[in-house]
């Protein structure tokens, strides 16, 4: 079961292929849903990098999301293109998470998760205070974007790259180096990694990738405005698909996004009065029986019936 | 004595009120297996997170091959050479014993890494482990496992504050073998704290006592064994001095 082995190549082939296809032959709702999804799988995978890898838990990186929003917000109104203004929004992001990052960075446990809380309402007060760049708490209205078409394909390539990356990272001695730090930063210190410099390095990439993701929906709802550009719920919402679906791995993050994207959608359709309700019992049962996520646990419970077949298969190869 | 690797000169280090290290003075002579004993307390792992720049000494010097070193960060000293265990053991838990050794060492390609890795675990004999979850391993094989990640870094010096302790006879004979075949081989210095002085009194050529902060007494298993300060520094501790004559090799 080698990745090149044709057998784990072909699935990913076909859904991108439906991926790609959905804007053109799908109906405006499902490709709206879908570009959603999108977005929560980019943003579940930034987090992805510097809390479930390096374990540096943040419930502040909607502070980039934010910046890339603003960034590409301003831009465009400036009269630059939309896919640009969103890119240049993300090297920002990255940059200023460098900056950022040594400080915030020195702060462990949940010192860093609430201290990037924090910085996230900073950066929204101060895109409320700056008014004359930003236009305060009344906002940026932006040209309604006419064809939904380029920005669900700059989500699904943002998206893409984020899990393709994640699984090279997953086998790269780089990605071992952040899980180093993540179990034991003394320890990993003690064999020569410099241990700032990785961390860095992650929080820094996984700014860029949400930055990109707030560039595009910004350009997408053609709005921006302190509460839209930085909201707490959109932060949590990253940190639980992620958690869902399996902190730390390749998948996790794609399965605990479009699972409980998909979920909210159908219980925000059919029940929208309990919906949030419902949700949150979904959640707390998960959290309870599953900890680890489900890609992990499923993963486990394969590799158990794996090894119970082989010992049977054994047996019987002895009769025989 | 052969030219030092380690020369530790006056080094200080308070906690608050504690005076944890006395102004203390050793070397440790390159390509040998020097033991640091003395009773709980003294300094001994304080002093290990001197050498390797976990803490920064008040005042003094550490010199290594050398280098004035003093105060550098844990990874620079890392990165030249010297490599430490833990008294309580620090693997990677949620990964596997494979991966807790690739995470070093940097000059290498993965190819590399990855044959020394595999035969560091068949020296230490953890090999059938290679994919099991190192937090899943019993408490002396994730030993054996820090004890190996060790050698990742293809040390000059490595330090090993008590991985004796606590496991069975059959596995200190072969952590010691392995100390023994890398110092012959590759000409690694071992600097070794240790309790178990029937462990410590085989191993090394040179022993160092020590007793609130200081070096109390130094010399070969055999010299230190009949000196009377030291037997006094384990007066509470006598039973961790009996049998040492029997156990030389
Ligand atoms: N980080 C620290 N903060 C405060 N005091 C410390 C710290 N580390 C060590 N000490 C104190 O320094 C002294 C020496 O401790 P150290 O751990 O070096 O002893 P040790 O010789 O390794 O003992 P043991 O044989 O029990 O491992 C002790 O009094 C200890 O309480
Ligand atoms: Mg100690």
């Amino acid at each position: 079961m080698k990745a090149s082995s044709p057998f784990r190549f072909w699935p990913g082939a076909v859904a991108v292929a439906i991926l790609v296809a959905v804007p053109f032959v799908a109906s405006g709702y499902i490709t709206a849903l879908t570009l959603s999804l999108l977005m929560y799988v980019a943003l579940a995978y930034g987090w992805n990098l510097i809390s479930g890898y390096t374990g540096y838990v943040s419930f502040g990186q909607v502070a980039f999301f934010g910046v890339g929003g603003y960034t590409c917000a301003i831009l465009a109104k400036a009269g630059m293109n939309w896919l640009v203004g969103s890119l240049i929004g993300g090297v920002i992001a990255g940059l200023l998470a460098v900056v950022l990052g040594l400080v915030m960075l020195r702060l462990k446990g949940a010192y860093f998760a609430i201290g990037m809380l924090g910085l996230a309402q900073l950066f929204a007060a101060v895109a409320g205070a700056l008014k004359r760049v930003t236009n305060g708490s009344t906002g940026i209205f932006l040209p309604p974007s006419l064809s939904l078409v380029p920005v669900y394909l700059a989500l699904l390539s943002l998206a893409l790259t984020a899990v393709v990356g994640t699984a090279i990272l997953h086998r790269s001695t780089f990605g071992l180096r952040l899980m180093a730090i993540r179990e034991d930063e003394e320890a990993a210190e003690s064999l020569g990694i410099h241990t700032t410099v990785y961390k860095i390095i992650a929080f820094s990439i996984s700014a860029v990738v949400i930055a990109l993701a707030g560039g595009v929906m910004t350009w997408y709802i053609s709005f921006i405005d302190p509460q839209s550009a930085f909201p707490a719920a959109l932060n949590l919402t990253m940190v639980i698909m992620a958690v869902f679906g399996g902190p730390g791995t390749v998948w996790g993050p794609l399965v605990g996004a479009s699972t409980l994207g998909i979920i909210a959608e159908l219980l925000w359709a059919n029940y929208p009065g309990l919906y949030l309700v419902i949700y949150g019992v979904i959640l707390l049962l998960i959290v309870l029986y599953i900890p680890q996520g489900v890609v992990p646990s499923l993963s486990k419970l394969l590799r158990r019936r794996g090894a119970a077949e082989t010992v049977r298969k054994g047996r019987r190869g002895a009769v025989a | 004595m052969p030219e030092p690797l380690l020369v530790v000169r006056d080094v200080e280090k308070h906690f608050g009120g504690v005076h944890a290290i006395q102004g203390c003075s050793f070397e440790v002579g390159a390509k040998t297996i020097t033991g640091l004993v003395g009773p709980n307390g003294c300094g001994k792992t304080t002093m290990f997170n001197l050498i390797t720049g976990t803490f920064r000494p008040d005042s003094g010097a550490v010199i290594y091959a050398g280098r004035d070193v003093t105060g550098l960060r844990p990874h620079v000293m890392a990165q030249l050479g010297v490599a430490r265990t833990y008294q309580l053991t620090r693997v990677f838990k949620s990964m596997s014993v494979l991966q807790n050794l690739l995470t070093v060492p940097f000059d290498q390609s993965s190819g590399e890494r990855k044959q020394w890795a595999v035969e560091v675990l068949a020296a230490v004999g953890l090999a059938e482990e290679a994919d099991a979850t190192a937090g899943d391993l019993s408490f002396g094989d994730q030993k054996l496992l820090e004890f190996a990640r060790v050698f990742m870094l293809h040390p000059k010096l490595v330090l090993l504050d008590e991985i004796f302790a606590g496991i069975s006879p059959a596995l200190q004979e072969r952590q010691m073998r392995v100390i023994r075949d890398f110092r012959a081989r590759l000409g690694v210095t071992f600097l070794v704290v240790d309790h178990t002085m029937r462990v410590i009194m085989n191993l090394c050529q040179e022993v160092l006592v020590m007793n609130h902060g200081q070096i109390l007494a130094q010399g070969a298993p055999a010299e230190i064994s009949r000196n009377d300060r030291v037997i006094e520094a384990y007066l509470g501790n006598r039973s961790a001095m009996k049998g040492v004559d029997h156990h030389r090799d």
